[in-house]
């Protein structure tokens, strides 16, 4: 009872916040309920009959999910879990969706990925009781990411999938480690540079107006650089290569509040995807479409000019759910769902999607200006960014604001591999949440 | 199945979906608006200086005087609100100094009684020339050292 006594606030103040993840929990279950059975009424005109199955897989998933984050991450923030359950489940009807479109069946996988991705949250928020021992495994996890990074190049289990060797094939399954790889490499980033900060942050030369710190400093980045360019030039993967580079940078100026290194790594970032642009015919193709996508309308711009097309036909209250030509669309339920959505739901829907991202990336960097380690920090901002970063690239591409590469929309594309390390980044960031809100100052 | 139907399910979709969004911006607001009222990191108006240590028997510390290094003192009252202290930006009292860290540590209320904490700085904050490791409870006349400044409680 005494220990009650010092901390009555905080076990009242978790309960609270754990009754809202509860309550947006359901409300998210019942959206997506509601859009399977949308689909179905519109699709077949009758209601799917594994519809019941469905909703009571999902509410199980739900409950589990909501029981782990209360009794493991008590006080942790309320909102990331349902933002990710609602963008998860909603991502699963419209593949579910395409399947009745294209006459696949991609759905039971995803479904099955679904619970694997779960299990991996409540897992990952069981055995990472506190972040910080995430700091003291920092080698381990860093040559991790790296050889998993690397993994696809090994002749035999690497496999190249549409000209990209990311792709891992072991029997019947296939998994593209570098979505795995990608966290490991923002713990590595956060561990090592909430020790090396003070020393990368003194600035003791001076260019023009700004001071910049020496030389040697700059290693780390050109070492990230050099990482990024190899998987770019061996694996032929520019969203990967984009987003290790990104995040590096992002975590760096996080880190040392210098500008220099933006600067820095703008210029290299130009540099590497120039020579890129002069070496690859697969980036200038993707460059050449995004200028103009119509000249080549009926081969490399296909994809996109339809993708403009479904969004355009969705207009603002969308054709409705079931009722698009999705199908039409070139690799729709992974890297193009969100013009299928663009399509069924239009702009009302795709606005509230895009809101649910911004709020997951807001709760996150929330998250890194709470947390009271430097490493807690940088691991929730880096987590942060490599989320908010992959949407705005993959959304980008779709829109036609940026050159296509290709990245998943976290939680919603197809693909386990995605969806097993976007759960496993809100338990990151679930825990690094729950561990500066327990009765602050204490122990 | 009737157009009208489908209609009407796809508007039900979309209006449940800005529910959610609603709800969702809500409990953040929530979050804010109570983080904000326990950790204001600037007191805007002077509050009534001290009122809980004029009500409590034993002496409570009313106000911190911090004594930066080549710097006029500056006194910071202690009313209900934390004071951090670091290089950060957000800190109540932002410290300039390479020997402090960004959040370096925090005095706050719990309980009726004033508290350092040092927030897992580098060099560390000290009680009376001792190290805090855990959180200390403060009484006019200690002396906190954070890197090069020197920082007075009083009553």
């Amino acid at each position: 009872m005494s220990a009650v006594a010092v901390t009555t606030k905080a076990p009242a103040d978790a309960r609270r916040k754990a009754n809202s993840e509860l309550a947006l929990l359901i409300l998210a279950l019942l959206i997506t309920v509601g859009a399977y059975a949308l689909v179905g009424l519109a699709t077949t005109g009758v209601v799917p009959g594994g519809l019941a199955a469905y909703g009571g897989a999902m509410a199980a998933l739900g409950a589990a999910a909501h029981l782990a984050s209360r009794r493991l991450a008590s006080g942790a923030d309320p909102v990331l879990l349902p933002l990710a359950f609602l963008l998860n489940g909603l991502g699963l009807v419209m593949v579910r969706r395409l399947d009745f479109a294209e006459q696949t069946s991609q759905a039971p996988a995803q479904t099955i990925w679904t619970v694997v991705a779960i299990v991996v949250f409540i897992l990952t928020l069981a055995v990472v009781r506190d972040h910080r021992i995430l700091d003291n495994y920092r080698y381990i996890v860093g040559i991790g990411a790296l050889a998993f990074l690397l993994m696809p190049l090994l002749p035999g289990i690497g496999k190249e999938v549409n000209g990209a060797r990311i792709w891992l094939g072991l029997g019947g399954l296939s998994f593209q480690p570098g979505e795995v790889a990608k966290l490991g490499l923002v713990i590595f980033f956060a561990s090592y540079l909430a020790e090396k900060r003070a020393l990368l942050t003194v600035a003791t030369n001076r260019l023009g107006p700004l001071m910049v710190p020496p030389a040697r400093a700059f290693g780390p980045i050109l070492a990230v650089w050099g990482l990024s360019l190899s998987v770019l030039v061996f694996q032929k993967d520019l969203g990967l290569s984009l987003l290790v580079f990104g995040i590096f940078v992002a975590m760096l100026y996080v880190a040392t509040a210098r500008l220099t290194y933006v600067l820095l790594g703008l210029a290299l970032f130009s540099a590497g995807a120039y020579a890129a642009w002069t070496v690859f015919s697969h980036v200038q193709s993707r460059i050449s479409t995004w200028l103009d996508p119509w000249s080549v309308y009926d081969s490399a711009g296909y994809q996109v000019a339809q993708s403009l097309f479904a969004m355009g036909t969705g207009g603002i209250f969308g054709v409705g759910l079931g009722q698009g030509r999705p199908d039409i669309i070139p690799e729709v339920n992974t890297d193009f769902i969100f013009a299928a959505f663009g399509e069924e739901i239009g702009l009302l829907g795709t606005t509230a999607l895009l809101l649910c991202f911004f709020l997951f990336v807001g709760r996150g960097f929330t998250i890194a200006m709470r947390s009271r380690d430097d490493f807690g920090q940088l691991l929730a901002a880096g987590l942060t960014f490599l989320f908010g970063l992959q949407v705005f690239v993959i959304l980008g591409g779709v829109t036609q604001l940026l050159p296509l590469t290709g990245v998943t929309l976290p939680f919603m594309s197809y693909g386990g591999s995605s969806l097993l390390a976007n759960y496993a980044l809100v338990a990151l960031l679930l825990r690094v949440s729950a561990s500066s809100s327990d009765g602050r100052g204490s122990t | 199945m009737p157009p009208i139907v489908l209609l009407a399910g796809q508007a039900l979709f979309l209006l449940l979906l800005y529910l959610f969004v609603a709800r969702a911006v809500r409990v953040v607001v929530r979050d804010v608006r109570s983080s904000a009222a326990t950790a204001a990191p600037v007191p805007r108006s002077p509050a009534p200086k001290a009122r809980k240590g004029r009500k409590g028997q034993t002496a409570a510390p009313g106000e911190l005087v911090v004594h930066i290094p080549d710097g006029r003192p500056r006194v910071i009252p202690l009313d209900a609100h934390d004071v951090t202290f670091g290089r950060a930006g957000a800190s109540t009292v932002v410290l300039d100094d390479p020997y402090v860290s960004d959040h370096h540590a925090r005095v706050y209320l719990t309980d009726g009684q004033w508290q350092v904490a040092d927030l897992g700085s580098t060099n560390g904050t000290f009680c009376n020339q001792v190290k805090v490791s855990s959180p200390t409870a403060l009484t006019p006349g200690d002396q906190l050292g954070i890197g090069k400044t020197v920082v007075q409680v009083r009553r």
